[in-house]
């Protein structure tokens, strides 16, 4: 018998053996607040600390109540969800968290978006009966793209369920206890002396103000202000498919032309697409793996424009620096060429160029501020703003995002392929650059580029792709936990392939930690993924060294790919580091 | 030295009972006979450590059980010292004196196996009534 | 030479504390002196139980039984007990209520009443040395049960035999055993949960101590009969004596090849790893104790699942009291049939408590479940130090409520002590008197548990911390009458919807006493509660003295005529009453 009989509220229901109480609920359209539980079983994680207990219900025959989003129905069961003693329970504990929390919702970067405050109207909390000492932490502004306010912690574990058992990086855990329990580093180190990658996977799930990303709004908005200033912007691919639902779009709603009009309407003088600079990584990145598998050099070879897993490799797995590509990423190349290139072209100072980059990714602002990103004090990049930033900078700015008419990006920066469109998904990158070597390698024109075996949001994925005579084994990871496998799969000298992607952020950068907040809804993800591939698919060209403007900025300038200028300017080194 | 079997465990028990023997014997009440040595200083000038050792001999090698020997201060008659009373359960405790380590063994008979008196020739006292502290 | 007198010196940490190793190093020393040691066996033993007169000296055969020893007073018993035989009357017990001395611990109220079966060892074999735990048929049930019985046969017994869990919980072992036996996996493990965290509890601590082998025995029949090949004993580290005697008789154990492989000979194995708790209380609850033993934070997982279903590395895990596992050496050796002799219906055998507040008798008392509290407490006890009026006492520790005169006919057992409120707990048990504060005493324990608290649930961390401070603010006179809602709705919560044991019986001691003394937190919310000394003025004879000693001059009167006590100034320092030398002065 794989089903069982339970009631719930009087109604008499089958749920399959192995039901949570939550998820039996809703079936029958009950709905039971949370806060705690989060499902990305997508993600092969479930949080189920059930720590919070607000979602804590009736049980006939048991004086204690129990939490839903963890308990097992059992054969028989007669659960009440909304049970006076169930309701009271449940504002009482809100109510005690509430007690222990800042009340500064109108100038939290979190208001309107914050689901303790929401479970405070969804229950109607008018008064906190018990109040008492709050928390009183100092706020870690140490690192250059999040911000951990213990003060707002409602202890959910998320973030914890996140670092350790999906990214595995291990930073986030609980100390001190009691009252005094707080979700920091051990030692209540900064954050910044930690082995922490900022992939944001933290902020992505954070409930509540407690992790979010360091704003750079600010600079921005004086760099825009500034007249002797020439404003430089850059959109990376997996913000367009979701930055409509800052403004109450369905997700995957492609946004490309309104997002360009706004760009331009808040005052940058360029505007340019990361897809450009994504199609000119793979022309390097292309012929650097031609080159290491002509040569011997180092295999596999590993993607590198994911900042969260360049750190992570370098902490965590030092002996293996020779292993990623060389090459900076793409918002890095589009930077420096924006900085040599173009402003020569156009007869401006460097030192009064700006580089802004709209990014789905936290840990772009980390990345920007890596030294050997920058030339004699000019950076690659200079601000990184997230998806949901550059959202509350519209708002601010009295855009109607919705009612824009659409522009295209400024071509000499901004032409792309769909190659370049499909960075922004897990398996993206690896396909955009098969598609370019396959053609360099054989010499043959390719008829079908859509590599569907390299799709997907499964965590680790392999494919095999025939090059002539050579079987070409790629392997892709997402999540740096999938990643961690495959890194050591490496180590041990077992690995099998020639290729490898790897994105921390589970699904890609679609999934990234600067994007509109999910609030666990898997789907979500997968709709800006389809999108991702619809972009690709309606464009006119597909390859990347099909990209025109590309073309022009080696015959202009850089010679060849791979050449001494493309190395000084478009490619990068790596430190290894210690695991903290 | 493992040991391999309940049989051979019961063993081990039957060597290692005779370190807990005065134990056992101090906490039983019941049917014991008490035999108490005065150990005074005249008790003990006239041999009554050897007497006790002798007792302790005695019982152990006629292995009778239920007999505890305890070390009592001086009873009163030193010219009759060593001094042995005996306490049987329903009896009168009888004082017994001089009992050298030489008559030991013809007193134990006596008084514990033939649970009679002892007659050789020895002073028999009634014991006096004694105030409990 | 035989041996002719056993000297025991008590060894439990309470003892120690007071020297008892060092003297018993003094004792051997001059024994071997005096060249008395082929005659005189002097060795250290496990606690007595009557802790409140330690250090404890017993000798037999002769079945003395001397207290309060002291390093100064050894040379008097050598010279005149060891030697001469004269009993050394002044270091004998002098009964509080009869005021004569006792010589032997049969004869005193305190042990009169009690039965020892998980104690049965302590204080009277070496627990450092296994050949007397052999002598006292040790390791005689394991060799039983493996070479006589099934698993399931000694699952029967220890159903049968009634016996339930004693460190709070009092599930039924047998039924424990039964579910572990039953999960069809190949690695089992057995758990000895010695963390006893419960303020002011030793009972497990004194067995560990004095009779460390029937820990050991206990936990590999008990791995007989779930599967299990792997025993650890979770220890908190601030038990440094009971860690090192279990160690020595593991070592010993090993040696004797009671535990390893292949143990009599039945192609069983079985062998036990010591772990040591770092200072959380909430590490005695069975998931947070598996987590912390795991390497995690020791923080309570939800149940279920049960750990006999996923415990330890997710494997079935039984986790069992150290008093629980005391028992049933003696359970297989003497039979399920003889323990349901002892005790109620529903609670079978016996119940080790430490006694220890206001009370005359304080120490370590193992009694058949039944008994009841007015005995444990004026017979057992010696009744209230000082001829105070009894006004509860607190069972349970942190996690349990007061009980009162008018209850203190109920018999001990886990149904009876629970329908009024209270809990049998591990075995705490303080008695208070008419100087106690309730509000005071529940503030207390909320102090501990609050402190104790993981912090993982909403309810315990937060809630705790709330009443705590709602206690503060009623003891420091800034309370409301609101308050006492707040407190009471605060309680009810916490304790409907905690994660863990912990927090779901943290507002017990408060819930009590809000329910038996609510006059006493009413006194503080509607600030009615005296806290000035006062004159009682038909009794003052105008001595002035009070007036004398008040060391902030608030007492006026001229002499030979009635003083008064300004309350306002009072500090309440007592001294006046002290002074007093007809007790004219009342107490706040």
């Amino acid at each position: 018998m794989s089903d069982i009989n339970i009631t719930i509220n009087n109604m008499d229901i089958k749920v399959p053996r192995g039901t949570t109480i939550l998820d039996a609920a809703k079936q029958v359209g009950i709905h039971i607040p949370t806060l705690c539980h989060l499902d990305l079983h997508d993600f092969g994680v479930v949080n189920k600390t059930a720590s919070c207990r607000i979602c804590v219900v009736e049980l006939e025959n048991r004086p204690n109540l129990v939490p839903s989003c963890a308990e097992i129905a059992n054969e028989g069961m007669h659960i009440k969800t909304d049970s006076l003693k169930a309701i009271n329970a449940r504002r009482n504990n809100l109510q005690l968290l509430l007690s222990n929390h800042p009340f500064e919702c109108l100038t939290c970067i979190k208001n309107l978006d914050c689901e303790l405050q929401s479970l405070a109207e969804e229950l109607n909390i008018r008064d906190i009966y018990v109040k008492g000492e709050k928390m009183d932490y100092p706020i870690d502004y140490s690192s250059n793209a999040i911000v951990k306010d213990p003060n707002k912690c409602v202890m959910c574990r998320r973030c914890e369920t996140m670092c350790n058992d999906v990214q595995t990086v291990g930073v986030l855990s609980a100390i001190n206890r009691g009252f005094n329990v707080t979700v920091a580093p051990a030692f209540n180190l900064d954050m910044l002396e930690t082995s922490c990658t900022y992939c944001g996977q933290c902020v992505a799930v954070c409930p509540t103000g407690a992790l979010t990303e360091r704003s750079d709004i600010g600079k921005t908005w004086r760099a825009l202000s500034n007249e002797k200033t020439h404003t430089v912007v850059q959109v990376a691919p997996a913000v367009r498919v979701a930055i409509g639902e800052m403004f109450g779009l369905e997700p995957g709603t492609i946004s490309t032309p309104q997002l360009v009009s706004a760009l331009k309407r808040l005052g940058f003088d360029g505007v340019f697409d990361t897809n450009f600079a994504a199609d000119l990584t793979i022309m390097e990145e292309a012929h650097e793996l031609m080159h290491r598998i002509k040569t011997g050099g180092r295999l596999p070879m590993l993607t590198s424009c994911c900042p969260a897993w360049v750190k992570f490799i370098e902490q965590q797995f030092p002996d293996l620096i020779d292993v990623p590509s060389s090459c900076k990423s793409p918002q890095t190349m589009l930077g420096a060429i924006a900085k040599t290139y173009y402003a020569e072209k156009m007869g401006i100072d460097p030192n009064n160029m700006k580089v802004i980059s709209i990014m789905p990714c936290v840990a772009k602002k980390a990345e920007s501020a890596r030294p050997e990103l920058s030339k004699e004090d000019v950076f690659n990049v200079d601000y990184v703003l997230s998806t949901r930033e550059l959202g509350h900078m519209i708002k601010e700015a009295g855009i109607e995002f919705n009612k824009l008419e659409g522009n295209d990006f400024d071509s000499i920066l901004g032409e792309s392929t769909g190659a370049g469109a499909i960075f922004g998904t897990t398996g993206g990158v690896i396909e955009a650059a098969v598609r370019t070597a396959k053609e360099l390698m054989t010499g043959e024109t390719l008829e079908n580029i859509d590599f569907k075996e390299l799709r997907g949001l499964a965590g680790v994925r392999k494919a095999t792709i025939k090059i002539g005579d050579m079987d070409l084994n790629i392997g892709i990871a997402h999540g740096l936990g999938n990643a961690r496998k495959l890194l050591e799969e490496i180590q041990k000298g077992t690995s099998e392939f020639h290729a490898i992607e790897i994105m921390a952020c589970p699904g890609g950068c679609i999934g990234g930690g600067g994007q509109p907040y999910h609030h666990g809804d898997v789907s979500i993800i997968k709709k800006r993924q389809d999108a991702i591939y619809k972009i690709d698919a309606s464009k006119p060209r597909r390859k990347s060294h099909e990209n025109k403007m590309v073309k022009k900025l080696y015959d202009e300038y850089l010679n060849h790919p791979y050449s001494d200028l493309s190395h000084e300017l478009l490619h990068t080194s790596y430190k290894p580091g210690e695991k903290i | 030295m493992a040991v391999k079997s309940l049989e051979e465990l019961r063993k081990l028990r039957k060597d290692y009972q005779s370190t807990l023997s005065l134990r056992k014997q101090g906490e039983h009440e019941g049917d014991q006979i008490e035999l108490r040595v005065g150990l005074g200083t005249c008790g003990i000038s006239a041999g009554a450590k050897d007497t006790f050792q002798a007792l302790l001999q005695e019982i152990d090698q006629r292995k009778l059980k239920n007999v505890k020997v305890v070390g009592v201060g001086c009873m009163g008659q030193c010219t009759s010292e060593p001094i042995v009373e005996v306490r049987k359960p329903d009896h009168e405790p009888l004082l017994y004196g001089p009992i050298t380590s030489n008559i030991v063994h013809d007193f134990i008979e006596d008084t514990v196996v033939n649970e009679d008196y002892y007659k050789d020739g020895t002073l028999l006292i009634k014991t006096y009534e004694k105030v409990e502290v | 030479m035989k041996e002719r007198l056993t000297v025991l010196v008590c060894g439990g940490t309470g003892c120690i504390a007071s020297d008892s190793d060092e003297m018993l190093i003094v004792m051997q020393d001059k024994i071997k002196e005096l060249g008395l040691d082929d005659e005189v066996r002097i060795l250290k033993t496990g606690c007595f139980g009557f802790c409140g007169q330690g250090p404890i000296i017993k000798i037999q055969p002769d079945n003395i039984f001397y207290v309060k020893v002291k390093i100064s007073d050894i040379d008097e018993i050598i010279e005149e007990h060891i030697i001469k035989g004269r009993i050394v009357s002044r270091l004998l017990f002098d009964d509080p209520k009869s005021h004569k001395k006792v010589k032997a611990h049969r004869h005193m109220d305190f042990y009169k009443k009690q039965f020892r079966i998980a104690l049965r060892n302590c204080g009277t074999i070496n627990p450092e040395d296994i050949s007397e735990y052999i002598a006292s048929r040790g390791y005689e049930a394991l060799a039983i049960s493996l070479q006589e019985y099934s698993p399931i046969d000694v699952i029967k017994i220890m159903k049968d035999s009634g016996l339930r869990g004693r460190g709070g919980g009092g599930f039924p072992t047998g039924l424990k055993w039964e579910y572990t036996y039953n999960q069809d996996v190949n690695q089992k493990y057995i758990i000895c949960n010695a963390d006893e965290g419960d303020p002011g509890a030793f009972m497990d601590r004194s067995i560990l101590e004095g009779d460390p082998h029937s820990v050991l025995e206990a936990m590999a029949i008990g791995g007989y009969a779930t599967g299990a090949t792997r025993g650890k004993i979770y220890i908190r580290a601030e038990y440094p004596l009971a860690i090192k005697r279990l160690e020595i008789a593991i070592a010993q154990a090993r040696e004797y090849g009671f535990l390893g492989t292949n143990i009599f000979g039945s192609g069983f194995d079985f062998d036990v790893e010591i772990r040591l708790g770092a200072g959380a209380f909430v590490c005695g609850e069975e998931t947070a104790l598996i987590n912390s033993m795991t390497g995690l934070r020791g923080e309570p997982s939800k149940k279920p699942p049960f750990p006999s279903e996923a415990g330890y590395k997710n494997k079935p895990t039984s986790v069992n009291n150290v008093e629980t596992l005391a028992n049933i050496p003696a359970i297989i050796l003497k039979g399920s049939d003889w323990f349901n002799t002892i005790g109620t219906p529903m609670s079978k055998g016996t119940k080790v408590f430490a006694l220890a507040g206001k009370i005359n008798n304080i120490g370590l008392v193992e009694v058949p479940m039944g008994t009841t509290l007015r005995e444990i407490i004026y017979e057992i006890g010696g009744g209230i130090i000082g001829g105070k009026k009894f006004k509860a006492v607190q069972t349970g520790g942190p996690s349990g409520g007061v009980i009162t005169e008018q209850h203190l006919d109920t018999p001990i057992d886990y149904e009876s002590l629970k329908a009024i409120g209270s809990m049998m707990g591990s075995g705490g048990m303080i008695v208070l008197d008419e100087d106690d504060d309730m509000v005071e005493i529940s503030k207390f324990y909320l102090d501990f548990t609050q402190e104790e608290s993981c912090g993982k649930c909403t309810p315990c961390r937060i809630g705790t911390k709330r009443m705590h401070e709602i206690l503060e603010r009623l003891t420091n006179m800034e309370g409301t009458p609101e308050d006492l809602d707040i407190l009471e709705d605060l309680a009810n919560n916490i304790k409907y919807t905690s994660l863990c044991g912990l927090g779901q019986s943290a507002p017990n001691p408060v819930l009590s006493t809000l329910e038996y003394f609510r006059e006493e937190y009413e006194a503080y919310a509607y600030r009615t509660k005296k806290t000035a000394y006062t004159i009682i003025d038909d009794k003052c004879i105008g001595c002035t003295k009070c007036a004398r000693v008040c060391p902030v001059d608030c007492i006026t009167g001229k002499v030979k005529q009635v003083h008064i006590i300004d309350e306002a100034a009072c500090i309440a320092c007592g001294a006046c009453y002290d002074a007093c030398p007809v007790n004219a002065i009342e107490k706040p």
